[in-house]
C-alpha cells in the first residue's frame, strides 16, 4: 500500500500535521482532567457517561464503520459486560476497577465465539444473527432471575473513593473512567492508524481484494468482531458503576439501534466519530423523551434516515472531508504557483485525492 | 396422542400468520434485495387504521380492506420516498435506513394512538367444529384459508399474469427488463405495495388475538423472520412451510417443554434462525447464490 503515499504527504507539512495532533491530544487531556474541578457534580456524572458510551460506540464502530459489518447485538455485549462486572463484584468480591477488567476479558471471548459466524455471513445474514443475540437479552435476564433481579433489576454499589480523595464520588468515577476510556482510545487508535487500520478498508471496500493482497480476512473480522464486543462489555461495566443500578429494560434492541444511529451520525469509521457518538447517547434520549413517548423513536428513526441519505459521512467523517478537500486545493493552488513546470496530471490528482482520503478515514 | 394432533392443529394456525407476514418478507426480499425490517411495524401500522375504521364506525371488514389498501398505499410511498434512494446502496445503509422506517412507523403508531392497549375485534364467529377428537375453531380455520387464498393469489399473479411477469423480470435482470420497456420504478413500487398488502393482512389476524399496541408485532416479526430464513429468504414456497415449521415447534415446546417458561419460549425462534443460518444459509427452498467476481 506504501505505493500510494507521495512523496508530498510526507515531508514537511506532515511533521507539522503530527505536532500539532499531538498539541491538540495533550490540551483535550489536560481539559479532561480539570473538568471535575470546574463543573458540577451533575455535569461530572453526565460526561462521564458519555465516557462510558463512546467507549461502546468505539466498539461499534469497529466493527460496523471500520469493516462494514452491520451488528445489532451491541446491546448484548453491553448487557454481558455490565452483568459479568456487577457479578463478579457481588460474587467474588473483586475490586471494580478487576471487575471492568473480567467483563472485558468475559465479553471477548463470547464476541470471538459469536464473531465465528460472523466471518462467514455478509450483511443482511449477520445483520439478522445479530438480532437474534439482540433480542435474547432481555428473555435471558428475565430467566435467571435469582443472579440479574429479573425485570426489576439491581441496586449497584457504586465505586467508594479512598480516604485521601476529596473531591467526591462522582468525580472519584469520572477519573476511573477518564483513565480507561483515554488507554481505549489510544490503544484503538493505534490499531486502526498502522497497517491494520489499511487492511480493515481493504476488507470493508472489498475482501477478494484484500485477501489477495495477503491480509487474512477472517482472522481479522473474528478478532475486530471480539474486540468491539470487548470495548461494549467494558462500556456497559463502567455505563452500570457510574449509574448504580443494573435492569433489562435499559438493554433492549432500542439499545443497538441507538449506538447503530449514534455512529452514524458521529460518523463511521472515524475515531472521533465515536466520542460524537456518547455525546449523542448522553444527552439526545434526555431531551427527546421530555418531549413525549413516541418523540425519541421519532428523533432516531429520523436522524437515521437523514443521516444515511444526506449526510452518510456522519459529522466528523463530513468535517474531515472538507478538511481534506481544503488541504489538497491549497496543495494543488501551490504546485501551480510555484512550479509551472511540474506536470499535475489528473491521474496524479486522483492519487493524492484518493490518499488523503484514507488518512482522512483512518484518523 | 391426540392432545399432540391438537397442539400441531394450533401451531399451523399460528404459522399461517407467521408465513403471511414472511411472504411479505420474501416478496421484498425477492423484488429489491432487501430486508425489510420494517415489515412488522407496518403491519401494526395497517391494523391501527383498521382499528380507527371500526372506531369510526365502518364495518368490520370494509374496515380490513380499507386497511389493506391504505397499507398498499403507504408501502408504494414508503418505497417511492425513501427505499428508491438507497436501493443500490450499501448493505449497511439499507439495514439502516429500515431500522429507521421500524422506528418511524413505531412512533407514528404511539403518538396518533397513544401506547395504551387497544382491542381490535375478530372478523371470525366464535364457532368451532370437532373432526374426530380434533377441535378446529373458526378463527383458525379462517386463518388458514386466508392464507391458502393468498398463497394462489400470490402464484396466479407472479406466474400467470403479464404484471407478474414483469415484477419477475425487473427483479431477476433489471437492466434487460428496462431495455424490453418494463418500468422497472413502478414495477419495485409495486413490489413493496403487495407486500405492505400481505404485511397487513398479518397485522389484521394478529390484532385481535393479542392486543393492539405500538410493540405488538415485536415478537410475530422474529417468527416470520425465522420463517422466511428457514425457507430460505428467496422462496414463497419456503416462507409457507417456514411458518408452518416455527408455529408447529413453537406450540410443541409450550406443551412439552413447560420449563422453558414464557421468557425464553422466543429463544426456540431464534435457535431456529442460527442453526438455520450457520449450517445451511440458502435454506430449505432458497437457491444458493453465486457472485461473480
Amino acid at each position: 500500500m506504501s505505493s500510494i503515499e507521495i512523496p508530498a504527504m510526507q515531508s514537511a507539512p506532515r511533521g507539522e500535521v503530527v505536532a500539532t495532533k499531538i498539541g491538540v491530544g495533550f490540551v483535550l487531556v489536560l481539559i479532561l482532567l480539570g473538568m471535575p474541578l470546574v463543573i458540577p457534580e451533575y455535569q461530572t456524572f453526565q460526561l462521564t457517561g458519555v465516557m462510558t458510551y463512546a467507549v461502546a460506540a468505539l466498539g461499534l464502530n469497529l466493527i460496523t464503520g471500520y469493516v462494514g459489518q452491520v451488528s445489532l447485538g451491541h446491546n448484548a455485549f453491553f448487557a454481558l459486560g455490565s452483568y459479568a462486572a456487577v457479578l463478579s463484584v457481588v460474587y467474588l468480591g473483586v475490586n471494580d476497577v478487576v471487575a471492568v477488567l473480567i467483563a472485558a476479558v468475559v465479553t471477548f471471548i463470547f464476541g470471538v465465539l459469536a464473531g465465528y459466524p460472523a466471518k462467514r455471513l455478509r450483511g443482511l445474514y449477520l445483520a439478522l444473527i445479530t438480532l437474534v443475540l439482540a433480542v435474547s437479552v432481555v428473555p435471558l435476564v428475565k430467566q435467571f432471575k435469582a443472579y440479574t433481579g429479573g425485570a426489576a433489576g439491581l441496586m449497584v454499589d457504586k465505586p467508594v473513593p479512598p480516604a485521601w480523595f476529596t473531591l467526591g464520588q462522582d468525580a472519584w468515577i469520572y477519573y476511573m473512567v477518564l483513565a480507561f476510556t483515554l488507554v481505549i482510545f489510544w490503544l484503538v487508535r493505534n490499531f486502526v492508524g498502522g497497517s491494520n487500520g489499511r487492511a480493515l478498508a481493504g476488507i470493508r471496500e472489498s475482501e477478494l481484494a484484500a485477501s489477495s493482497m495477503g491480509v487474512d480476512v477472517n482472522r481479522l473480522k473474528v478478532i475486530v468482531f471480539g474486540v468491539g464486543s470487548m470495548l461494549a462489555g467494558v462500556g456497559g461495566a463502567l455505563a452500570t458503576f457510574t449509574i448504580g443500578f443494573i435492569g433489562p429494560d435499559s438493554f433492549t434492541l432500542m439499545l443497538s439501534i441507538s449506538f447503530l444511529a449514534a455512529i452514524v451520525v458521529g460518523g463511521l469509521g472515524t475515531i472521533w466519530g465515536a466520542l460524537v457518538a456518547g455525546l449523542f447517547l448522553q444527552f439526545v434520549p434526555s431531551y427527546a423523551s421530555d418531549l413525549g413517548q413516541a418523540f425519541s423513536g421519532a428523533v432516531y428513526g429520523g436522524i437515521l434516515i437523514a443521516c444515511m441519505t444526506l449526510m452518510p459521512n456522519g459529522i466528523v467523517g463530513s468535517l474531515l472531508k472538507i478538511a481534506s478537500n481544503r488541504r489538497e486545493a491549497r496543495k494543488a493552488a501551490d504546485r501551480t504557483a510555484g512550479k509551472g513546470a511540474e506536470k499535475t496530471t489528473v491521474a496524479e490528482k486522483t492519487t493524492v485525492k484518493a490518499a488523503a482520503d484514507r488518512t482522512a478515514r483512518a484518523t | 396422542m391426540q392432545y399432540f394432533f391438537q397442539q400441531i392443529v394450533n401451531g399451523i394456525g399460528d404459522g399461517a400468520i407467521y408465513a403471511s407476514l414472511g411472504l411479505a418478507l420474501v416478496l421484498i426480499y425477492r423484488t429489491t434485495n432487501i430486508a425489510n425490517f420494517a415489515q412488522g411495524e407496518m403491519a401494526t401500522f395497517s391494523a391501527y387504521i383498521a382499528w380507527q375504521m371500526v372506531d369510526w364506525g365502518v364495518p368490520l371488514w370494509w374496515s380490513f380492506l380499507i386497511a389493506i389498501a391504505v397499507s398498499m398505499v403507504v408501502g408504494v410511498l414508503a418505497y417511492l420516498l425513501l427505499v428508491r434512494s438507497v436501493q443500490h446502496r450499501d448493505e449497511l445503509t439499507i439495514v439502516i435506513v429500515t431500522l429507521g422506517l421500524f422506528l418511524a412507523f413505531n412512533s407514528f403508531d404511539g403518538a396518533m394512538w397513544g401506547f395504551l392497549q387497544l382491542s381490535l375485534p375478530s372478523p371470525f364467529p366464535e364457532k368451532s367444529f370437532a373432526i374426530g377428537a380434533l377441535r378446529f375453531n373458526a378463527e383458525l380455520l379462517g386463518t388458514i384459508m386466508i392464507l391458502i387464498a393468498i398463497s394462489i393469489g400470490m402464484f396466479l399473479l407472479l406466474q400467470h399474469t403479464r404484471l407478474g411477469t414483469a415484477l419477475r423480470a425487473s427483479a431477476s435482470n433489471a437492466t434487460s427488463a428496462m431495455l424490453v420497456g418494463i418500468p422497472f420504478t413502478a414495477m419495485m413500487a409495486i413490489g413493496w405495495g403487495l407486500a405492505a398488502g400481505l404485511g397487513a393482512v398479518s397485522g389484521l389476524l394478529v390484532g385481535p388475538k393479542l392486543t393492539l399496541d405500538p410493540n405488538m408485532m415485536g415478537a410475530i416479526i422474529i417468527y416470520a423472520f425465522a420463517a422466511a430464513v428457514v425457507g430460505g429468504l428467496t422462496s414463497y414456497r419456503g416462507a409457507v412451510v417456514g411458518g408452518a415449521i416455527v408455529g408447529i415447534s413453537q406450540a410443541l415446546s409450550m406443551a412439552y417443554l413447560p420449563w422453558l417458561g414464557s421468557d425464553l419460549q422466543i429463544l426456540l425462534p431464534l435457535m431456529l434462525i442460527v442453526a438455520v443460518l450457520i449450517i445451511k444459509p440458502e435454506g430449505l427452498f432458497g437457491s444458493t447464490v453465486v457472485i461473480r467476481v
